[in-house]
């Protein structure tokens, strides 16, 4: 008897459970919505008081706040705000930032003048030694000596305190570029040389608007204003980067005030912190695109049929709405939309028929077995299960093979079929991965690439640069030993206190000059 | 009772010695190089050789591995992060509390649900109270901790909007995490302590008490828990190893900062300092909770406590057969 | 020796009834076999009893709620979860049933050849087990998983090694009681073998606590094997497994709940299954815990 209670009692409560998940679900957003309206009510007050502090919820901690020992962009964000590189690329152009101008001496020289206002937060002044330094040990960390591979540090020479000269192993237009990136932000060489890399890691020393004042593992950043910053003190005193990992859980955090900014959300968020009262959304392009890979070492992929049938099968625009929704577009072309010298090309057509017929016609019309291996970070593993169902309609069999990072990694790029994203904003670091000597996991051997990814880098002139440029672009479509995917946007949620607030593709903002109400 | 303790302290070593070698045997042979995972898909063959020259990564493994220990035992330096750089013991530490308290919260909270209810239970037995609480521990064990702690937050996060979802800095954010991992301890507990009362309820010596005209509550906290709580304490102290564990999946999914979240993304990064350091932190804290688990039955049952002055049970000892049980 | 083995025999086949009955009796047992008996079916006949297949995408129909064509919605792909779950059911039973036939194998061994030949061997095995004791169950089979690479056979490994020790204390513990008993000195006086003894006279008189630990962990190796896949070291997709469902749906939780109820429901259902059986069975097993 007792035990009949005992099994009615636990299915009873399983059922609570399962209506229990279900019934509530409807009261939720009515009352999400009450309690933030309540809060922006309150807050009428005549004149704006500024907050001290910005609390910014951020998705990774990064391992270390050393710029030439950096390689993730969620590094560089903080990093950003900690130093300054010579010079920056802002809407098209490469604008001064320590360096005040700077000329070619020749194809292979380039002279920076640099600003003599500067000071690092360890009160020394910036100069020309503390660049070469930089650039010095740039080359020594693994992370960054690939970077900067075109540079001949041995014949650079620091001309005065305030002037520098790079002298390069080959022309390279590129190079500017590459001083632009996060790895080249100018870092003390005074600090450097005291502390030691392991304590400069976790407290640098640069010439940004703010310094590390405290940083709890796993936990979160703690920036201070820099009062002598070289642009005037920032407007917010205390920067705090919160490290919340889940993309749903900053969401959360930016609904109830908890923090002012999420940065990185997800696709699936965007509806969400719109329908907010206290917050909203900003998307810009960022510089990161996907795309499908093929490797030209396999036999059946050589095939330019099949590639255009695997093209052919793949309804891009469903595919990008599905997992992207508004937070991406549909690549037409084979560099991220606002790359330097993009190429627009016309969409690629979704023809199912015509993906059998060539595959029929490169005999594989009853059937083609491939091996498609997915990172398994990001969104690559959504878009290959969307990828493979798209394929086994017309008869190419994709077996998707997932593995832990490390294992991925492991196999040296030999991939049949694969995913990869690209973040990057200059042709050369883009369609390096087409270069046989790059070796990465298309490996097409192509001499007519590999002459025209080496002779446009050296070309100064634009206009001279573009036509090789473009004739690369329309030949890489063409030849289909990628298939470029989705464009995607960096997206922002940001409270509605903020001002002043200038998204960057990357994230890469500068906090210095926005403000918080309170 | 101190030689008793030093025979167990020294019982530890050849444990933890083959811990750090079988963590050092398993992250040599783990495919993945972490030269690779530090870079990234992009970088280049120099590259890849310059980082493993810094990690020193080419070294062979028997090298390695007596460098290592003998780093630990000489200089109490259990090796740097390859990706932070910071030394392994340093990154432990600053974590080491906050999965220390998750795991101190749920034991404490899940002792105190489990007990209470197990003898409640127990003196009712079959009743419907018993009933409820035998299912909801069922149900308790069953379900995986890290789907609890997303259904969680779902109710008290976001749609009752009571507690945050994610961090671990004030009591308000303690309570899901906790709440998460201490509800299959506390189900556990509930159902050892009733079957264990249940047993001793039924002694002579209880009834003695009762005859004797004790109140029922003397009897069943003081007589009769003493006698059950053996079985009782073996189940905490498993209880504390698992939630060690247990906090892995928990700690990512509340994004807090301690060291199952830090063992699993160093597991991943292939940072194998960090995770050789790792466990072996992890299992010398176990081993002393397992310690302190002994002590207590001796605390809790003088007939042990007697024996560990005879020769018979030290000889039991060493053969880890008192431990066993 | 015969007729020894023969009045055991009997005196289990007897012991093995009133053990059937007892546990017929219990009504939670005979729950929870129901529900694995059911989930053993759906699992079986998963082709036919699922209304849709399990990699049948549809991306037109994402995140449909649960209506009377998708019983438990559709998730982010526009699958049948309702299917999906069958199909992880396969996916589940069979790492269940796999590790813990591995974990209770190699446990066994080793509790009993520690148990019978003590000293010695029994201090070197033991101390191994002890360090394996150390690492708390859920770490050290992530360890393993990395350690062999990512699939669902190694998943299957790494659950089976990671729960080896506790069958071999049980088993060591059985074994030490049951080496010096009079029926074992017959038979080794009557010339049979260490591995004979073993394996015919020892090891069958120990089978009660090893069945209902095998029970009972069958239900732990789901929810490790879960815990696995959630970290991303489990199936390969399009395979179902609740614990992958349940780290993909991960993202999508605040706006469509039922893509990691259901899954989490189907977990604990079938764990909340096996814990009722092998709790039914002990007490059965072992009349002496029964009040």
């Amino acid at each position: 008897m007792n035990k009949i209670y005992k099994l009615l009692i636990g299915m009873l409560v399983i059922s609570l459970m399962i209506s229990g998940c279900g019934g509530s679900k409807t009261e939720a957003p009515a009352e999400s919505s009450s309690s933030s309206s309540a809060a922006s009510s309150s807050e009428t007050s005549t004149e704006p008081v500024y907050k001290d502090t910005l609390v910014i919820a951020h998705h990774e901690e990064p391992a270390t706040l050393d710029p030439q020992y950096s390689n993730m962009i969620s590094w560089f964000v903080i990093e950003k705000n900690i130093f300054n590189p010579l010079i920056d690329y802002i809407d098209g152009e490469y604008v001064p930032v320590l360096a005040t101008s700077w000329e070619n001496i020749d194809d292979t020289h380039i002279r920076f003048h640099l600003r003599d206002d500067v000071f690092f937060q360890n009160g020394e002044k910036m100069t020309a030694d503390d660049v070469y330094f930089t650039f010095q040990r740039a080359l020594e960390s693994p992370k960054s000596a690939s970077t900067f591979k075109t540079l001949d540090i041995e014949n650079t020479k620091v001309i005065d305190d305030y002037t520098i000269e790079f002298a390069l192993n080959m022309p390279d237009e590129a190079f500017f570029n590459t001083i632009t990136s996060g790895r080249g932000n100018i870092v003390s060489k005074k600090a450097v040389e005291e502390m030691g890399e392991a304590e400069f890691a976790r407290n640098p020393v640069g010439t940004g608007p703010y310094s590390v004042s405290e940083w709890i593992s796993g936990t979160q950043i703690k920036l201070v204003a820099f009062d002598n910053y070289f642009n005037g003190v920032a407007k917010t005193p205390n920067l705090i980067y919160k490290f919340i990992p889940e993309a749903s859980n900053r969401v959360i955090e930016l609904e109830t005030g908890d923090v002012d900014v999420a940065l990185n959300l997800a696709s699936s968020d965007i509806a969400r912190v719109r329908d907010m009262e206290n917050a909203d959304i900003v998307m810009v392009p960022s510089y990161r695109y996907t795309t499908l890979t093929m490797s030209m070492k396999d036999e059946v992929l050589k095939d330019k049929r099949i590639r255009e049938a695997l093209s052919y099968a793949i309804d891009k625009p469903l595919l990008v709405d599905a997992i992207y929704g508004e937070s991406a577009d549909v690549l037409n072309g084979v560099m991220p939309t606002n790359a330097i010298g993009f190429k627009e090309m016309e969409p690629a057509e979704y023809n199912p028929e015509k993906a059998k017929a060539l595959l029929a016609e490169a005999g594989y019309g009853n059937g083609l077995i491939l091996e498609f291996q997915v990172d398994p970070g990001s969104e690559y593993l959504d878009i290959a299960e969307i990828v493979q169902s798209m394929w086994q309609d017309v008869g190419v069999t994709a077996n998707i093979i997932t593995m832990d990072r490390p294992s991925y990694l492991a196999q040296g790029n030999e991939y049949q079929i694969s995913i990869r994203a690209g973040n990057a904003n200059h042709p050369s670091n883009i369609l390096i991965i087409y270069d046989s000597a790059f070796g990465d996991r298309i490996q097409p051997n192509d001499p007519y690439i590999d002459s025209a990814l080496n002779e446009f880098r050296q070309i100064y002139d634009d206009a001279k640069r573009k036509v090789v440029l473009d004739e690369l672009q329309d030949y890489l479509w063409d030849i289909k030993y990628t298939i470029p995917l989705a464009h995607t946007k960096t997206i922002y949620g940001l409270s509605n206190k903020i001002g002043n607030f200038v998204p960057d593709p990357l994230g890469l903002v500068d906090w210095s000059a926005v403000t918080v109400t309170e | 009772m101190l030689r008793f303790l030093f025979r167990r302290i020294l019982m530890m070593i050849p444990v933890l010695l083959g811990v750090s070698f079988v963590v050092f045997f398993m992250s040599y042979f783990t495919p993945g190089d972490p030269a690779v995972m530090i870079l990234g898909d992009m970088a280049t063959q120099e590259d890849i050789q310059m980082m493993h020259e810094q990690l020193k990564l080419d070294e062979p493994f028997l090298v390695q591995y007596v460098n290592y220990v003998k780093n630990i035992v000489t200089k109490g330096d259990f090796g740097t992060s390859y990706t932070t750089k910071q030394p392994v013991l340093d990154e432990l530490l600053v974590r080491f509390p906050n999965t220390f308290k998750l795991a101190g919260l749920s034991v404490i909270l899940s002792v105190i649900i489990g007990i209470t209810v197990g003898i409640v239970s127990a003196t009712r037995q079959y009743s419907i109270l018993d009933n409820v609480a035998t299912a909801i521990s069922f149900i308790g064990v069953s379900m995986p901790n890290f789907w609890q702690g997303m259904m969680l937050i779902i109710v008290f996060s976001v749609w009752l909007g009571w507690l945050p979802p994610s961090g671990f800095s004030t009591p308000m954010h303690w309570i899901l995490p906790a709440v998460t991992i201490g509800t299959s301890s506390a189900a556990q507990i509930m159902r050892m302590t009733r079957s264990s009362m249940l047993e001793v309820i039924r002694q002579d010596y209880i009834r003695t008490a009762r005859a004797k005209g004790q109140s029922e509550r003397i009897v069943i906290w003081r007589h009769a828990l003493k006698n059950a709580l053996i079985p009782i304490i073996t189940v905490v102290g498993l209880s504390f190893g698992r939630l060690l564990g247990g906090a892995v999946l928990t700690e990512s999914i509340f994004s807090i900062a301690g060291i199952g979240k830090l063992m699993v993304d160093a597991i991943n990064m292939r940072n194998y300092p960090l995770v050789q350091g790792g466990v072996l932190f992890i299992a010398i804290v176990m081993s002393v909770v397992n310690l302190i688990v002994d002590v207590l039955y001796a605390y809790v049952d003088p007939r042990i406590r007697t024996q560990f002055t005879t020769n018979s049970i030290r000889k039991k000892i060493r053969l880890g057969e008192v431990g066993d049980e | 020796m015969s007729e020894k083995t023969v009045a055991i025999k009997s005196r289990n086949s007897g012991m093995m009834r009133d053990a059937l009955v007892r546990l017929f009796r219990n009504k939670a047992a005979i729950l929870g076999l129901i529900i694995i008996v059911v989930l053993i079916l759906s699992a079986i006949f998963a082709d036919i009893v699922s209304p849709f297949s399990y990699d049948e995408q549809d991306l037109r129909q994402r995140f449909l709620a649960p209506s009377a064509e998708h019983f438990f919605g559709t998730d982010e792909y526009g699958r049948d979860i309702f299917s999906r779950i069958i199909y992880g059911s396969r996916t589940s039973l069979l790492v269940g049933a796999i590790s813990v036939t591995i974990s209770s194998g190699i446990g066994t061994i080793l509790g009993a050849i520690s148990g019978y030949y003590g000293n010695r061997v029994d201090n070197i095995i033991m101390r191994l087990i002890d360090v394996m004791l150390a690492i708390p169950n859920i770490l050290l089979a992530i360890s393993i998983a990395a350690t062999l690479g990512p699939g669902i056979v190694n998943v299957m490994i790494a659950v089976g090694i990671s729960s080896v020790p506790g069958y071999a204390r049980l088993v060591r513990a059985s074994v030490m009681s049951l080496r010096d008993q009079e029926f074992i000195e017959a038979a080794r006086s009557i010339g049979a073998n260490d591995a004979r003894i073993i394996l015919r006279h020892i090891l069958p008189n120990c089978m009660a606590p090893i069945i209902v630990q095998a029970t009972m962990s069958i239900a732990i190796a789901i929810l490790s094997a879960a815990a696995l896949s959630f970290l991303g070291l489990g199936v390969q997709p399009p395979m179902a497994e609740w614990g992958s469902m349940l780290s993909n749906g991960r993202a999508y939780i605040r706006d469509y709940w039922w893509v990691v109820t259901f899954p989490g429901v189907a977990i604990m259902s079938t764990v909340f299954a096996f814990n009722l059986f092998g709790d039914g069975l002990r007490d059965a097993l072992d009349p002496r815990l029964k009040q």
